[in-house]
């Protein structure tokens, strides 16, 4: 298991920065791999396609992904699960996202993700996996504080 | 089970690189299949093409070049662990290739196939980052030279082109005086922890020192800090033991997994650090 | 460059001193081939990863992992497996030590050590127990323990010492 927790401070008002996180096609963008995103409920449901390689490896996870909100809370939970083309691995990754006033017009958004493969894919590289995801997750959260005008 | 499938048998570098770049990701590079077959099996790999490399003999070469080595990239482990030209300062490099996974893998598994396909969790790339070995590609314009620091860029990542091949492995003579000991561990089929030592001495004391790990992160490392800091100690300082634990383990790039804590992984890398320096101190010792 | 072999190659080899040739898929493993094809069920499969042993023939005297070799790799060459090694109805010098000592219990892993055996004994006659328990890492026992197949070992290292005895 990955984690990753995360706080980007962004310089947009908390509703601005609200709004343009359900950009979903801009979020998914941020996630490296990430392709396809489809719409199957929206702000509930969606279908998206990760593609990535380790080395001579490449990997395609079709994931589900369901989204609870709260608009009053500006929270959302983000649960997304697939498995593994080829191997059949199952993958799960759990995010909560939270925007809370910052200084002045600004907000802060506070990240907090875990992501799990498991089956023939984690036990063959279980370093390469963790160290991938880590970076994925990690690469995630930096594009998402540029998306939003962040600095660094 | 595998299959369907064509084989290739080039009779140059220069042809295997080509249907390298003709085949492409339907092909895969075929000497021992020790890993190949072994990612073909879990269905990790679709290759329909193999292109085998044993019948090329520009690949098979095992021979001195100066006072250094050149080891064809489908010599076996077991050519190499019974090579009487791996004594003296390359000692460490027999030392490496006798405790290569089991008696069968070493019959059939080449030296190339092993670095190009670059499993975190391997010996042979730890013991000739030791030596500042360079790899010869054979490509679309000829052969090109690289280090192997610069070609191991992660696990299972090469800076091997997609129309590449390698030729040969070329480990450069240390300097005179010089000695080393390769030590691992591992309760799994693949090694935990590799560590390389080469040992300069000059007088009885530490002239130059070489130490590479491996399998603890994404690829072998040099300890530079490690290096720096045997500068100049009596050889039998070294011999005796020196504790490495803060030769730069703590800086390294290790995860936690089967083969152990990132934390116990790091403390055995110290120990057999010590032991390798160790022993090379008193080989060293033994050769002045 | 040679004509590229495949996806099905006519296979000519030697299998426990007689001349074989069969068509095969190039994608065949040489153990698929030995048991299904030839009938010679003696090498087993087991990991499937090259890793236990219970799959080891000996290509040219040299011992392999049948799962994880080409069938097409035996071509021109000499395969034995476990059922080569008796002569005219006599079990090999391995063969007897290994029954003498108990050497095995269910007996899976029994054909791989005994060819594995073979070979360090043929490389290494007056192999040292440790270089004997190197040899043999490779082959994994789940029942012995295996004090008592490096008796075997060293009871047929005897024996194979010992000049023929008289007819």
């Amino acid at each position: 298991m990955i984690t990753l927790a995360r706080t980007i401070d962004l310089p947009r008002s908390p509703d601005d920065a609200w709004a343009a996180l359900w950009d979903v096609p801009a979020v998914a963008r941020c996630l490296p791999g990430c392709q396809a995103v489809e719409e199957v409920e929206p702000r509930r449901r969606y279908r998206a396609t990760v593609k990535d390689r380790v080395g001579p490896f490449a990997v395609t996870i079709p994931l589900d992904v369901g989204v609870d909100a709260s608009d009053a809370e500006r929270a959302l939970h983000v649960q997304a699960t697939g498995r593994d083309s080829v191997l059949g691995s199952p993958v799960r990754m759990t995010l909560t996202a939270r925007l809370t006033p910052g200084d002045g017009a600004s907000s802060r958004l506070t990240l907090d993700g875990r992501a799990e493969v498991g089956g023939k894919l984690a036990a063959l590289g279980q370093a390469v996996i963790h160290r991938k995801t880590r970076d994925i997750l990690e690469a995630f959260a930096r594009n998402l504080g540029r998306m939003f005008g962040a600095a660094g | 089970m595998l299959g369907p499938l064509t084989i290739h048998q080039p009779e140059t570098a220069a042809e295997a690189a080509a249907l390298r770049a003709s085949l492409g990701e339907d092909a895969a590079v075929y000497a021992g299949g020790s890993e190949l077959l072994l990612v073909m099996k879990e269905g990790l790999g679709r290759f329909t093409q193999l292109i085998d490399v044993k019948g090329i003999a520009a690949l098979r070469e095992l021979g001195a070049r100066g006072d250094g080595l050149v080891i064809g990239a489908a010599v076996t482990h077991r050519e190499l662990e019974r090579s009487a030209l791996l004594s003296g300062p390359f000692a460490p490099l027999r030392e490496m290739e006798r405790d290569v996974a089991n008696v069968r893998v070493r019959a059939v598994g080449t030296l190339g196939g092993n670095l190009c396909f670059a499993e975190p969790h391997s010996d042979p790339a730890t013991a000739l980052l030791a030596y500042d070995a360079r790899v010869v590609l054979a490509g679309p314009d000829g052969e090109r030279a690289l280090p192997l620091a610069a070609f191991v860029t992660g696990s299972y990542e090469t800076a091997l082109g997609a129309d590449e091949v390698l030729v040969r492995v070329e480990v450069p003579a240390p300097p005179p005086g010089t000695a080393g000991a390769y030590r691992r561990f591992g309760l799994h089929e693949r090694p935990t922890v590799g560590v390389a030592a080469l040992l300069t001495a000059t007088d009885g004391a530490v002239s130059a020192a070489r130490v590479a790990v491996g399998c603890i992160g994404p690829a072998p490392v040099r300890l530079p800090a490690l290096e720096a800091r045997l500068a100049g100690l009596p050889l039998a300082t070294v011999a005796a033991g020196v504790d490495a634990r803060d030769g730069g383990f703590a800086a390294l790039d290790v995860v936690s997994d089967l083969h152990g804590a990132a934390d116990y992984k790091r403390e055995v890398a110290a120990v057999l650090a010590s032991r390798a320096l160790a022993a090379a101190a008193a080989r060293a010792g033994t050769a002045a | 460059m040679r004509p590229p072999v495949g996806p099905t190659v006519r296979l000519a080899l030697t299998v426990n001193g007689a001349p074989v040739e069969i068509d095969v898929e190039t994608a065949a493993l040489l153990l698929d081939v030995l048991r299904e094809r030839l009938g010679l069920t003696g090498t087993k499969r087991s990991c499937d990863a090259q890793v236990c042993g219970a799959c080891t023939v000996l290509l040219d005297g040299l011992p392999v992992s049948s799962c994880t070799v080409l069938a097409w790799e035996a071509r021109g060459r000499e395969l034995q497996t476990i059922e080569g090694l008796a002569r005219e109805g006599r079990l090999h010098p391995v063969q007897e030590a290994f029954l003498e000592a108990s050497a095995f219990q269910c007996g899976f892993c029994t054909p791989g050590m005994i060819l594995s055996t073979v070979a360090l004994l043929a490389e290494h006659p007056d192999a040292s127990p440790e270089t004997a328990r190197a040899w043999l890492r490779g082959n994994i026992c789940r029942c012995t323990g295996y004090a008592s197949i490096l008796d075997a070992l060293r009871l047929a290292q005897r024996r194979l010492r010992e000049p023929a005895p008289w007819p």
